[in-house]
């Protein structure tokens, strides 16, 4: 226990100063169970969040805590009408208790506290499928142009205002069009021809989404672009409407006039002096979470007391909705757990000690933390393992710029004999056992077994250790020994492979342990940490040439959902394709770019899942980045006292990390 | 005198402007801008951005214009209308932010610059006058140890023996309870308590050091004419290490002080990262890191402003102190 403790209190040390370290070779023994081998498929196994039966809810009650302050009346006058309450049924899901407080630590809020708590109109399952969620149900028309969309009846804000389609088609028509938000117009609202989709309202609680070409993905891509599809009108009207007479005139006197009343409103809803009206809205329409006063439809809501409301400040909670729309089978009002509390840290290993005190109740750990948890904890803690769904080890990704202005690299990146050398000059059981104590194997950058377009063939693409073979693709690709033993262009200048990475995240040691087998291939390198800013800054710029441990790792559920990561030009800040566009590609990645503006435009079920296999076809026979360890993992640390947490599930962005935990369904048992 | 410090406060003004330039031209040097670093922060936790969103983005927090044009507005501001700008991580005044953490901050530093100097210079005159003895060993051996260890080990070291000691995992200045409930008095014990750590570890390092040189100063001193002569007078040992040689033993620590008052508005950075103290060090580092351009600009800048002023009171000091250096002055 010393040891293990003396340990984290290192590494608190490492991260408050340098690059963090991973563990260096000949540590601990290799865990006997490993939790790598948790290869649940992700997409396949479904979470079961629907009823085998209708829920049957005969009354509702509410959380003492609320019947305690008696301001509230009836439950049932809170929760929309009876047959369209929102029933949490999935099998693993226990009847709670009420009360009790659950702990986390944070140094931001943001995301990390919006997350777990986030409602979008429709939520995701774990097997990739959308089910219903602040929307009742939709109906697709023919020729799907025309989402019909129903809310649930008697819906409530937080501050118990009526939840209407009105809140919807005001936030598109006025939010959204006039670009309050900063994001303005998501790419699911778009159709083919890149033009805005109409949203009308249909009465209280149905609205239309209407698109000028057919429009196949609404559903889904609206929970992977937008979520939400509502801010409280009654609320934000004046705001916004001082926002957009501000951005429309041109006079100056009246411009200054309206943004001054713009903010007056942002403070009198959130208390918060904004600078301009861009941030005003931005924050308080786009991470309305992180603002007390803003009226949500998610379980809980920022405190609006002081000393506990400001997502900056060392401590905040996020209190119970009374208005919440879900309860649980019992017909109990959800959440169970009254509150959020949170409190600031500075790095993650404060968290980590926090956890295994007690203070902390739930955190994502990384994967060799687990035996400091084992053998450390003050308290019981269970580990949940959770696939994760990047293509290999994101840390030990390796991306090569195939956008590379210099011709001499570029032709060297787009070959892909060249990345195969690089792939098979290293021993990655050697490797992965150094690298993660043994926690982890050798693998390739390939889809987790069980996400769309995984094949054994693929995950062992490109993986046994060949020395020879490596420096024969190198010399097939042009390359020439030179004297001092490191290859040289045909032409005599020196090779050198500039690896750069992300500071803070480990990757120099995994450097250190890779140069000896790229020097043992006759590759030269250089490496060097950068920044995250930076490191966007540079691939921005075109002048990253191949980074370990990429900013944006490739990889994700799905290829068809959110190819950001895998198909050039769907996002700002991926290495392996950088700058690359569709008119500067050239060969398989122009196809892959192709294929991915067909899949836009195609209906049929069938032809879009053939259409993505070919995009992933592309992807194995071109490997494009490598990884040189298989993925590890999504390893969540709960403090034993929480229950029903799910015990399998998959982490992913789309399906907002955390988010198929439905913590407004875990309870307290001391 | 009067000449000396008013021709002193008049250097003040061109040395604070060319500071404040400086800062902030180095602070712009590394390449992106705040919007790069918050874009990567939030790319992190999963949100995507399009080049347009960067582009909005950059727009709406006026990094458009060339750095001197944001810097001349920057300085603008402060002289016209006190403003100090807009922290862009914490979106809102800069001012405020440096308020949330001023009294906490002060606190802290003040109470340990009074013990770095309570413990030291007691310590310092006691192994001067009492050198080689066991004591003096016992006292060189932390110093060196304390000198020679950084603050953030430190504090991992001590957090690891209270935590076995008690149990419990001290982080921060204040309990989750007593940030749910505010302060009262019920938690002044745990609350001292929880200060004693931090104390310890960013107290000592000072500490050691200052024995150090008062010790080779108070030796120094012993082994002068004066000195000397004064004991051959028959003066007691008292007078001669208070009256005469700790005066002179004093002086290269009063110069030490100037950087005194910097270090109370900052406290420390690495060490408080290291205990989660909630004080003005890592808001500076952050800003740093993510270019947050007008907070660490003014941190810097107050810095500077309280380096240079602390120079200037402690020149006062010393001339106050050191009669020598008041006759010079004369001429």
């Amino acid at each position: 226990m010393k040891k293990t403790l003396a340990l984290i209190l290192a590494l608190v040390l490492a991260l408050s100063l340098v690059a963090c370290a991973k563990p260096e070779g000949n540590g601990t023994n290799p865990p006997e169970t490993k939790p790598s081998d948790n290869t649940e498929p992700a997409g396949t196994k479904p979470e079961d969040t629907e009823a085998t039966d209708p829920p049957k809810v005969e009354g509702f009650t509410e959380a003492p805590s609320i019947t305690a302050l008696g301001t509230y009346g009836n439950v049932e006058d809170r929760l929309p009408v009876k047959d369209d309450v929102f029933v949490e049924n999935a099998s693993y899901l226990k009847i709670g208790t009420y009360g009790g407080e659950l702990h986390r630590s944070a140094n931001t809020g943001s995301w990390y506290a919006g997350k777990p708590i986030e409602e979008g109109l429709f939520r995701f399952k774990a097997d990739g499928t959308v089910e219903p969620n602040v929307a009742k149900s939709w109906e697709i028309n023919d020729d799907s142009t025309v989402y019909t969309i129903h809310l649930r009846e008697g819906m409530r804000w937080s501050d118990g205002e009526p939840f209407t389609a009105e809140d919807c088609v005001w936030f598109y028509n006025e939010v959204c069009l006039n670009k309050i938000d900063s994001k303005g117009v998501r790419s699911c609202h778009k159709d083919a021809n890149g033009d805005p989709a109409k949203v009308e309202k249909v009465d209280d609680y149905t609205f239309t989404v209407t698109f000028g070409t057919p429009k196949y993905d609404f559903i889904e891509m609206m929970e992977v672009d937008l979520k939400w599809h509502w801010a409280a009108k009654h609320v934000f009207e004046d705001m916004v409407s001082y926002i957009i007479e501000a951005n429309s005139t041109d006079d100056t006197a009246k411009k200054d006039e309206a943004s001054a009343k713009a903010l007056a409103e942002a403070k009198k809803i959130s208390g918060v002096e904004f600078a301009d009206t861009a941030s005003a809205g931005k924050e308080l329409l786009y991470y309305f979470w992180n603002y007390p006063g803003v009226p949500t439809l998610n379980p809980y809501v920022l405190s609006t007391e002081a000393g506990k409301n400001d997502i900056n400040g060392e401590y905040y909670e996020f209190v119970r909705n009374p208005y919440y729309w879900k309860v649980d089978a019992a017909g109990q009002q959800l959440p169970y757990i009254d509150k959020i509390a949170y409190t600031k840290i500075q790095n993650t290993d404060q968290a980590l000690m926090l956890l295994l005190d007690g203070q902390e109740d739930f955190q994502t750990i990384a994967i060799d933390s687990v035996a400091t948890i084992q053998e450390s904890a003050n308290v019981k803690i269970n580990i949940y393992e959770w696939a994760s769904t990047t293509w290999g080890d994101a840390n030990n990704q390796l991306h090569f710029n195939l956008a590379i202005a210099d011709p001499h690299l570029n032709a060297l990146f787009n070959n892909p004999d060249f990345r195969q050398a690089v792939s098979i000059c290293v021993d990655r059981d050697e490797y992965a056992r150094i690298y993660s104590n043994g926690w982890q194997e050798g693998g390739q950058a390939a889809p987790q077994k069980g996400t769309m377009g995984y094949s054994e063939e693929w995950a062992k693409q490109w993986t046994e250790y060949d020395v020879a073979k490596a420096k024969t693709l190198l010399e097939g690709c042009g390359l020439k020994m030179g004297a001092d033993g490191y290859y040289d262009f045909a032409d005599g200048t020196d090779f050198v492979l500039n690896i750069v990475s992300v500071a803070d995240m480990g990757a120099a040691d995994n450097y250190a342990i890779l140069k000896p087998y790229y020097d043992a291939a006759g590759i030269k390198t250089t490496f060097r940490d950068y920044d995250r800013s930076n490191i966007d800054a540079m691939t921005t710029a075109n002048e990253v040439e191949c980074t370990l441990y990429p900013v944006t790792p490739i990889g994700d559920i799905s290829i068809v959902l959110k190819p950001n990561s895998m198909v050039p030009g769907a996002a700002t800040n991926v290495v392996w394709y950088g700058t690359m566009t569709k008119d500067t590609a050239t060969g398989d990645l122009k196809t892959l770019i192709e294929l991915k503006e067909k899949l836009d435009v195609t209906a049929d079920p069938d032809e879009r899942a053939a259409i993505a296999q070919q995009m992933l076809e592309l992807h194995q026979k071109n490997q494009w980045t490598i990884s040189y360890v298989e993925a590890a993992p999504a390893v969540h640390a709960v403090n034993a006292r929480i229950q029903n947490f799910p015990e399998e599930g998959v982490w992913s962005d789309i399906y907002r990390d955390i988010g198929l935990a439905h913590c407004q369904c875990w309870y307290i048992q001391e | 005198m009067l000449r000396y410090i008013g021709k002193r406060l008049l250097l003040f003004i061109p040395t604070i402007l060319i500071i404040s330039f400086v800062i902030f031209f180095v602070i712009q040097l590394p390449p992106g801008d705040y919007v790069t670093s918050y874009v990567a922060s939030l790319s992190a936790q999963g949100e995507v951005f399009t080049p347009e969103d960067i582009a909005y983005l950059r727009d709406s927090f006026g990094l458009d214009d060339p750095w001197y044009v944001q810097y001349f507005n920057w300085i603008k501001g402060i002289i016209t209308e006190g403003d100090f700008g807009y922290s862009f991580n914490y979106g809102r005044s800069v001012w405020s932010v440096i308020m949330d953490r001023l009294y906490l901050t002060m606190g802290v530093s003040f109470v340990i610059l009074i013990f770095q100097y309570a413990v030291s210079l007691p310590v310092g005159i006691y192994c001067a006058n009492h050198q080689y003895s066991a004591g003096d060993y016992i006292w060189s051996f932390i110093g060196f140890l304390g000198t020679a260890t950084p603050n953030f080990l430190l504090a991992i070291l001590v957090m690891f023996w209270v935590y076995k000691a008690t149990g419990q995992v001290y982080l921060g200045l204040f309990s989750t309870e007593m940030l749910q409930n505010g302060m009262s008095w019920k938690y002044v014990p745990e609350f001292l308590g929880r200060c004693l750590i931090p104390l310890f570890v960013i107290g000592t390092s000072g500490t050691c050091s200052i024995i150090r040189t008062v010790r080779a100063q108070m030796l120094d001193e012993q082994a002068k004419q004066y000195t000397l002569t004064a004991r051959a007078k028959g003066c007691s040992e008292a007078t001669i290490t208070y009256k005469y040689a700790l005066r002179s033993a004093l002086n290269p620590v009063v110069s030490g002080m100037a950087g005194s008052l910097n270090t109370i508005f900052s406290g420390s950075t690495v060490s408080a990262i290291v205990m989660n103290l909630q004080i003005q060090g890592p808001v500076l580092l952050a800003a740093l890191r993510s270019q947050d351009m007008y907070l660490a600009g003014t941190i810097v800048m107050i810095q500077a402003v309280l380096v240079v002023t602390g120079m200037l009171l402690s020149d006062i000091a010393l001339a106050w102190l050191d009669p020598r250096i008041r006759f010079s002055e004369r001429g």
